[in-house]
Order: structure tokens, then C-alpha cells, then sequence
């Protein structure tokens, strides 16, 4: 059965892996496309009072709540809004966050040993703590974020 | 039916729903060895099993059942890693369970000796379970085998059909079709398998079948019988090559197809006799007419009621003026407010249910504490949701046991403070408005608030200066905190430092509330409060700050529009009189701190006021608009905004927005 | 010589995906769609070896498309391109005789999976 042939294949590949890289005040970012599950244009985001200034509010997904995450005012990053807002959402251990970025830029194939650097000491608007490398192309520097801490170390309470 | 009846038949039908998790449950296990869910589950389906043999007072089971916790206990804390063995182990347990409930059934106590079988999880709690016994690939196939005669039987028209759809050289084939664990879209794989095996030839019969496949109603294996004139390798070879198909298990039938038929009669004549005889000895039982659903189904039967409600009010919306149309609406919402009713209906059931396990506890527990307790029973017919019972049990087990344990006194103490000797526990459900109010209440020693402090700041929950500035009530819910779990060692009575704070979580995750009053030897009463009903509700949808926000029916009193002139100042606050009540107002927009200036209200002509029930009072709650009366369906907003001050939910209106569910409770 | 595909899409970013993974994979590109009806268009023209079919678009959806793309040429090999929570429209489509589906997002490993086996066969 070919099944296992193409396991193997996989194996080989491992050290290649796919981000959806995105915009933020013109820095790009990126996060892990198995995280990522679609991406929406904006809609109608209705507040939630008593949530801090970075959660946006929620919208309606085909009939499930979703809370959408502003990443400008979660970095404390102050950009305009445009037209090319996007939500990218992602999964993580059943839930169904939003993201709200500036732009959507491309998905891209990085090399985990050749291209990805622990994060160095870069001039960003982003907290060490939330990086989980860098990806380097050429002249590019894209912020690979690190999802579970930026999102669910300080979990977002009523104030 | 005596008691002791009425304990058994609920004890035999409870642990037979428990041991079907149990082997579903480690079976999954054996799959996914690390997977804490699968774990838990195991281990509270266990934990569950122990508890009421313990209660019933058979000490085999108990014994069997508190090891197999032990090992989940150890598997969750990562002392010890699943192994082929240790499944093995756990199922041959899961059989002896099984032995010893039909021992009961048949001689009233248990007979089979489980001695030898206890030393063997011993050992695997002493050795961690390394002895390694070899993966037998004759088991699986075995497994096989059985699992096709139980997995396809046939029904005689199935049969008949088979035989009608013969031409004489096909065989019958028993194909298990494994579906890979990261499958995606698993009923849309499990229909193209069904599409192949009818290329392939006379789909006989599939487990899941089409529809179960199609509501994704089935685990990772179909089971087909199929009539087919090509290979075996060939049939293997074609399942085998659809993505995510894992493995494929074939099985030949030895007979062929056509002879099938023959014989098969012949055992039918066998099974006829084998029927007769069993009713005969089943003449006496009386079977109720009723149908067992399983939970999931009614949820979804419910969410489809949510989506054609949402429809329903979009097609309101349209506001066509015509008398058909008129016509229609009014039906439709005739047809959806029955429906909802019926479904709502079906889910509810009493609560007698649980509290009837109650009793026995309480006379056990009292007794190997020298304590004389009498417990009783209210409002047992209360009828709730289905889903908030299966969560209640164990919040309520707790909050009794704190009172026989730590709230009762002894007879000796209780007759020094002038009590009687017989303590009372009073365990009260009734209904109230829209909401479930369950109490235990227990005329004991009351909750010593200096002790509580004491033990939470010896515990870390809180420091001294905390506790110097908190007030006598906040003392008291400090029983809630985790880590202020009251016994640490493990018995059979009070488990293993399960503490109230479960209690209230599980209580908060149902939407309702749970309050503790106490006072020095007087008393304790716990109160817990629930939505009578899940997901839908009337009401009121309103404007704050330009978003359309619902308030539940539930919680208003009643509606006003009132003019400025009409609010008075009473100490710095605004208030008006309403029927010679003094109603102080609140601004919504303040509640929620919405970044607007507050106070513009003053200046309109007509201020929108939505008179609240907030926590026993009327509270005027102004806002900027009143909109219309709706039926809701009540979403949560998920996990990862949880505990949002004054909001508890949202819901979907008709131009499928958003609109938040505001949350009274505690305003103002 | 390297299979022709058409890529189906209303969204620009879920085409540039898949794109990018079939080629990867040794694939040609040789037109992208928005809706269902220029997939039928384009189909008509460029007679592609396989078709990548998104299931929700503007102007005719992935079904109807895939329904009339079949009536013109009932060999053509479709693969779906679902989201989760889109099951009942799948099994539809594979009524209607598309060949296979993946699941979005995707994973570049099970989308060259489902196109290989197709032409293997």
C-alpha cells in the first residue's frame, strides 16, 4: 500500500515547514499555517465590554461566537486600519480565536534549520517573550509568533 | 418496590452505562495512550463505579474498581506509561466487573474470587507494569472475527435480499475498513468507502450505515458485508487505496454466497426456539414504552430548533405586507414555539433521579461516623434538563458529604449545645421563575469563618493582610478557592481532594450559581441555582452605545419610558418612584464602561428604562433604546473569553450579527 | 509531462496556496477561477487534466459547477476543497462524481496525496 511511502516522504520533508506570513505597521509576521484555519475578511465586530482594549469583540462564524484578537493593540503597536484588514483564525485546544492583522501577505515554505533564527536581538515592536524565531529570506525578517504565549499567558479577564 | 429495589435496579442500570464507557473509553486508550481526556474519563467512570458498589456495600467490586483508579491515577500523574499489558489488564477487570454485577443480579451477592486478579494490578502498580507481553497479531484477527458476527448481523429481509441479488459465483465478504485517526471530514470519507463497496458489488449491509456515516455518528471503523464476484485481494486492494484508510480487515465467508441461504434457515429454525424460550423467561418483566436517546442527538435536534427560530425571526423581519404572509408567520411561529416546547420536553426529566441515590450514602456515611443524621427529601419531582443532571450528581455528593462530615455533630455535642441528637440535612429542589434553586441545608455547626481564614492563609490561597481586609461573607466563599480542598487523603468516603471549588465550577459551567449562609451552630445551607432550561430564551433586545445588546426576559420586571422631571436625587443617587418603590437608576453604558460620556441620558425627552431583578432588588437600568421581544438562542463566547463582567453569553439576531446577553445579576 | 490543473477559488489567498503546493508537488498551473461559472468556461477551454473545486463562491457554487463540468466531460477528474463543517456539501459533490476532497487548511503532504492517487489509478 502506498500509504506508508508517503509517510516516509514526509519524514524527509520535516524540516521544511509553512507559514501564512502577514502585516503589521509594515513589519511582517507570521504564524504556523497547521495553527491557522481560514481567513475571513472583516465583518461586523460586535465589542465585549469589561474585555481589555486588544480584544476587538466577537463575530459570528457560521453560528459560533468568535473572539477576534486585535494583534496591533496586543503588541501596543499604533497603526492605521485599511482596507486590507483580514482576521486569520486559528485553532488551539478547541478554541476558535480571530486574529485581526493589517494585511495578508503570502504562505511561504521555510527551512527550520537553514532559515529559522531563535530570536535575536531585532528592533521590533513585539515582546521577546511572544517570538518564537525569526524566519530569514534574503533581505526579509519575518517574526514567527508564538501563539500559545501571546495569546494564553495572560489570559484576558473583566476588569 | 421496596428501596433496596428500586437502589439495585438504579445501581444495575448506572453501572452498566459505566462499564459501556469503560470499555469505549479503554479502548480509546489503547489508541491514544497519552490522551489526559481518555484518561479522566476512564478514571471517573471508574471512580463512579467504585462509589456506588461502595455504597451498596459490595466490597469486591469496590476493591476491583478502587485499583483500576489507582492505575489511571498513577497513568495521569505520568508514573506509570499505558501499555499493551496494562489495557489487557484493565479489560480483563472490566470483565470481572461485569461477572460480579451478574453474580449479584443472579444470587444477590458476589461469588466469583477476583483475589488472583487483584494481585495482578498490584503488580502493575508495584512494577509499573513492565512486564511486556508480546503484541499478538492472532488477537487482532481474532478480534476480527468476533467483532463481524456481532457488527453485521443480518436481519431476514437483509437475507432474503442477498439471496434475490445472487447470480452464483460471488462470495460473501466481512470487510472491517480502519479509517486513519487524523482523518478529516470522517462521514464524507466513510461515504466514499460505501460508494466503493457498492462499485465493487451488493453492499449487503454496513455498520455505521449510510445515515450514521453521514451524521458522523461512528467511530474510526465501518464494518461492510459485500456480495461481490471479484478477489479478496482485489476488494482489499481498492478499500485500501482511499486516502486515509488506515488498514483494511477481510474476511471471507466460507460458504458460498449461494448456499448461504440454506443454511442460514436452518439457524434461524434454532434462534426461533432460542427467542421462545427467552421470553417465556422474560414473561414477567414489564417493558415500559419507552426509547433510549442518546444525549447528543436531542442537542442536535435542538440546535436545528436554534437555526429555524433565527430563520423565523429574519423572515419577521421582512414585514411584507400581505395576508398570506401574515398567515404563514403565525403558523411558522405556532409550529417553532410547539416544537421547542416538545424538544424541551423530552430533555427534561426529574431530579429524583439523582437524589434518590442519596439516602443510602447518608445512612452509610453517618453511621461509620457515629453521627445520627435524617435526611430530607423536597421537591424530588422538580423537573430539569437532562445534561444538568448528568453534571449535578457529583457537585451535590460533595456538598452532602461536607455536611455529614464536617457540619453534623456528634450526638454527644449536639445534646451539650441543647440540640437533639439527630442532626438534619433537608435537600430541597424547587422551581423559581426561570431557574432551578437546589439547597442542602444541615442544621450543624456552621462554617467557623476564623477557622476558614486560618487554614486558607496556612494554605497560600490568601495572605494575612487579605484577610484583614475582607468582610465576614468573603471569608466564607473562601471555601470555593482552589486549593482550600478539605481532606487530602484518600478513602473511600471523601475521594481524592476533589473541593468545593469543583463544585463551583461545574455549577458555573452550567450558567448557574452556587451561595453558602452559615451561621455558628445554627447552620449551613448551600444554595445552588440553575437555568431551568439550556440554550433558548425570551428576550428583550435593547441599544446601549449603538449595539443591540439582550437582556433574558427572565431578569426584567417591567419596561418604562420616563421624562427627565421624573428622576429624583436620594444621597448623590438618581433614582425615580415607581408605584411608591424608590428605584435607583443605573446607566448601562456605565456598567459595562463603554468609552462615552456618561450622564446624556438627562437630556432627552423620553429616557428607555429596563426596571431588573438584581439580586433580590429593582434597579432601573436606562438604556438607549428599547427594541423589540425576541427568542434567543444562547451561545457561549468560548473559552477564551471567559468570566466577562456582566456578560454571560451572546446570540446570533436575525441579520446574523452578534448581539451580547447582558447579565443582570450583578448590576449596581 | 507535468498534469494540467485549474484552480478554483473566490479567495485569491486559498489559490496562491494551493498553487503553491501543487507545483511544489510537479504540477502545472494552467488557469485559476473565481466563481463556478468561469470554472465551466475555463474548463471548456483549457480541458484541464484535474480540477481543484471550492465549494462556497459567488455566481454558482463548487457543486453546480462540478454537476456541469461532468455533463461536458464525464472523465474529468475534481477534487473538492472543503472546510470543516461543510461535510453534507461534500457528499454531494462526491454524489455528483467529484473524485476526492481535502480539507482546508491544507496540508500540502494530503492534498499531493489525494491528486497523485488519481493518477496513478
Amino acid at each position: 500500500m502506498d500509504y506508508t511511502l508517503r509517510e516516509n516522504e514526509i519524514m524527509e520533508d520535516s524540516e521544511r515547514k509553512q507559514v501564512v506570513v502577514f502585516e503589521l505597521a509594515d513589519e511582517e509576521y507570521a504564524v504556523d499555517i497547521t495553527q491557522s484555519k481560514q481567513i475571513i475578511k472583516v465583518s461586523k465586530i460586535t465589542p465585549v465590554p469589561n474585555t481589555p482594549a486588544y480584544v476587538r469583540g466577537v463575530i459570528n462564524l457560521r453560528g459560533q461566537i468568535v473572539p477576534v484578537v486585535d494583534l496591533r493593540k496586543r503588541f501596543g503597536i499604533n497603526s492605521g486600519t485599511g482596507e486590507k484588514e483580514r482576521i486569520i483564525t486559528i485553532e488551539y485546544e478547541d478554541m476558535l480565536i480571530g486574529l485581526l492583522v493589517d494585511d495578508i501577505k503570502e504562505v511561504l515554505w521555510y527551512d527550520t534549520e537553514k532559515e529559522l533564527e531563535s530570536a535575536p536581538e531585532i528592533d521590533t515592536a513585539v515582546r521577546q517573550d511572544y517570538i518564537k524565531g525569526v524566519i530569514k529570506k534574503g533581505k526579509r525578517l519575518i517574526v514567527l509568533i508564538d501563539l500559545e504565549k501571546l495569546l494564553f499567558e495572560n489570559r484576558p479577564v473583566s476588569a | 418496590m421496596d428501596n433496596r429495589e428500586q437502589y439495585l435496579q438504579m445501581f444495575f442500570d448506572e453501572s452498566a452505562e459505566y462499564l459501556q464507557q469503560l470499555n469505549e473509553n479503554v479502548l480509546l486508550l489503547e489508541e491514544n495512550p497519552d490522551d489526559e481526556e481518555i484518561i479522566n474519563a476512564v478514571f471517573r467512570a471508574a471512580h463512579s463505579v467504585k462509589g456506588m458498589s461502595a455504597t451498596m456495600g459490595y466490597e469486591r467490586l469496590t476493591d476491583l474498581t478502587h485499583r483500576i483508579e489507582n492505575i489511571l491515577a498513577k497513568v495521569r500523574n505520568k508514573e506509570l506509561q499505558i501499555n499493551e499489558h496494562i489495557i489487557d489488564t484493565l479489560f480483563s477487570g472490566l470483565d470481572y466487573i461485569k461477572t460480579l454485577l451478574d453474580d449479584i443480579r443472579a444470587n444477590g451477592e458476589e461469588v466469583t474470587d477476583v483475589s488472583t486478579y487483584l494481585r495482578k494490578l498490584e503488580e502493575i502498580l508495584e512494577n509499573g507494569g513492565v512486564i511486556q507481553e508480546p503484541v499478538g497479531a492472532d488477537r487482532k484477527a481474532k478480534a476480527g472475527q468476533q467483532d463481524f458476527n456481532a457488527m453485521l448481523t443480518l436481519t431476514e429481509e437483509e437475507k432474503e435480499e442477498i439471496y434475490n441479488k445472487m447470480t452464483g459465483d460471488e462470495s460473501v465478504y466481512n470487510i472491517k475498513v480502519i479509517l486513519a485517526q487524523d482523518c478529516l471530514l470522517k462521514n464524507v470519507r466513510g461515504y466514499m468507502i460505501l460508494k466503493k463497496a457498492q462499485e465493487l458489488g451488493y453492499l449487503a449491509k454496513s455498520n455505521p450505515d449510510q445515515r450514521e456515516i453521514e451524521d458522523e455518528d461512528f467511530g474510526d471503523s465501518i464494518y461492510i458485508k459485500l456480495v461481490s464476484s471479484l478477489k479478496e485481494k482485489q476488494i482489499n486492494q481498492e478499500f485500501a487505496d482511499i486516502i486515509d484508510v488506515a488498514e483494511v480487515i477481510i474476511h471471507k465467508e466460507d460458504k458460498q454466497a449461494k448456499v448461504v441461504k440454506e443454511i442460514e434457515k436452518e439457524e434461524k429454525k434454532i434462534q426461533v426456539d432460542n427467542n421462545k424460550k427467552l421470553r417465556e423467561g422474560l414473561s414477567n418483566i414489564q417493558v415500559s414504552p419507552t426509547v433510549r436517546v442518546d444525549i447528543k442527538k436531542l442537542d442536535n435536534l435542538m440546535n436545528m430548533v436554534g437555526e429555524l427560530l433565527i430563520n423565523k425571526t429574519r423572515l419577521e423581519g421582512l414585514n411584507i405586507q400581505s395576508d398570506v404572509y401574515q398567515d404563514i408567520i403565525q403558523q411558522l411561529d405556532r409550529v417553532t414555539q410547539d416544537l421547542h416546547h416538545i424538544v424541551m420536553q423530552i430533555r427534561m426529566v426529574p431530579i429524583g433521579g439523582i437524589f434518590n441515590r442519596f439516602p443510602r450514602m447518608v445512612r452509610d456515611l453517618s453511621k461509620e461516623l457515629n453521627k445520627e443524621i435524617d435526611l430530607v427529601i423536597e421537591g424530588a419531582d422538580t423537573e430539569l434538563d437532562r445534561s444538568l443532571i448528568d453534571e449535578l450528581g457529583d457537585p451535590l455528593m460533595h456538598i452532602l458529604r461536607n455536611s455529614i462530615d464536617h457540619g453534623i455533630e456528634t450526638p454527644e455535642v449536639r445534646k451539650e449545645k441543647g440540640k437533639s441528637p439527630a442532626g438534619t440535612i433537608l435537600l430541597r429542589a424547587y422551581q423559581k421563575g426561570s431557574e432551578i434553586i437546589i439547597e442542602v441545608e444541615d442544621d450543624g455547626a456552621g462554617i467557623d469563618t476564623d477557622r476558614v481564614v486560618e487554614k486558607a492563609i496556612q494554605k497560600g490561597v490568601i495572605t494575612a493582610d487579605d484577610a484583614r481586609q475582607m468582610e465576614e461573607r468573603d471569608k466564607l466563599n473562601l471555601i470555593f478557592q482552589p486549593g482550600f480542598s478539605t481532606s487530602e487523603e484518600v478513602t473511600d468516603i471523601s475521594g481524592r481532594g476533589v473541593g468545593m471549588d469543583v463544585v463551583r465550577n461545574v455549577v458555573e459551567a452550567l450558567d448557574g450559581q452556587v451561595f453558602v449562609e452559615s451561621e455558628l451552630d445554627v447552620g449551613t445551607r448551600f444554595t445552588i441555582s440553575l437555568p431551568l432550561t439550556l440554550a433558548i430564551t425570551q428576550a428583550l433586545m435593547v441599544v446601549i452605545n449603538n449595539e443591540v445588546y439582550a437582556i433574558p426576559l427572565s431578569s426584567i420586571s417591567e419596561t418604562l419610558l420616563i421624562s427627565p422631571d421624573e428622576i429624583m436625587q436620594v444621597r448623590g443617587q438618581d433614582v425615580i418612584l415607581l408605584r411608591e418603590n424608590t428605584i435607583p437608576l443605573v446607566e448601562a453604558a456605565r456598567q459595562l464602561n463603554l468609552p462615552v460620556e456618561y450622564g446624556k441620558y438627562k437630556e432627552y425627552e423620553e429616557i428607555p428604562v429596563v426596571i431588573i431583578k438584581s439580586a433580590e432588588r429593582l434597579v432601573g437600568l436606562i438604556v438607549d433604546e428599547l427594541l423589540n421581544q425576541q427568542e434567543i438562542v444562547i451561545k457561549s463566547l468560548g473559552k477564551y473569553l471567559i468570566n466577562i463582567k456582566n456578560i454571560s453569553g451572546a446570540t446570533i439576531v436575525g441579520d446574523g450579527d452578534v448581539a451580547l446577553i447582558l447579565d443582570v445579576r450583578n448590576i449596581a | 509531462m507535468s498534469k494540467r490543473v485549474l484552480v478554483v477559488d473566490d479567495a485569491a489567498f486559498m489559490r496562491m496556496m494551493i498553487k503553491n503546493i501543487l507545483i511544489d508537488g510537479g504540477y502545472e498551473i494552467v488557469g485559476e477561477a473565481e466563481t463556478g461559472r468561469d470554472a465551466i468556461e475555463l474548463y471548456k477551454e483549457l480541458k484541464p487534466d484535474l480540477v481543484t473545486m471550492d465549494i462556497t463562491m459567488p455566481e454558482m457554487d463548487g457543486i453546480d459547477a462540478v454537476k456541469e463540468i461532468l455533463e461536458f466531460d464525464k472523465d474529468a477528474k475534481i477534487i473538492m476543497c472543503s472546510a470543516m463543517g461543510q461535510q453534507a456539501m461534500v457528499i454531494d459533490a462526491i454524489q455528483a462524481g467529484a473524485k476526492d476532497f481535502v480539507v482546508k487548511p491544507f496540508k500540502p503532504d494530503r492534498v499531493l496525496a489525494a491528486v497523485n492517487k488519481l493518477f496513478n489509478e
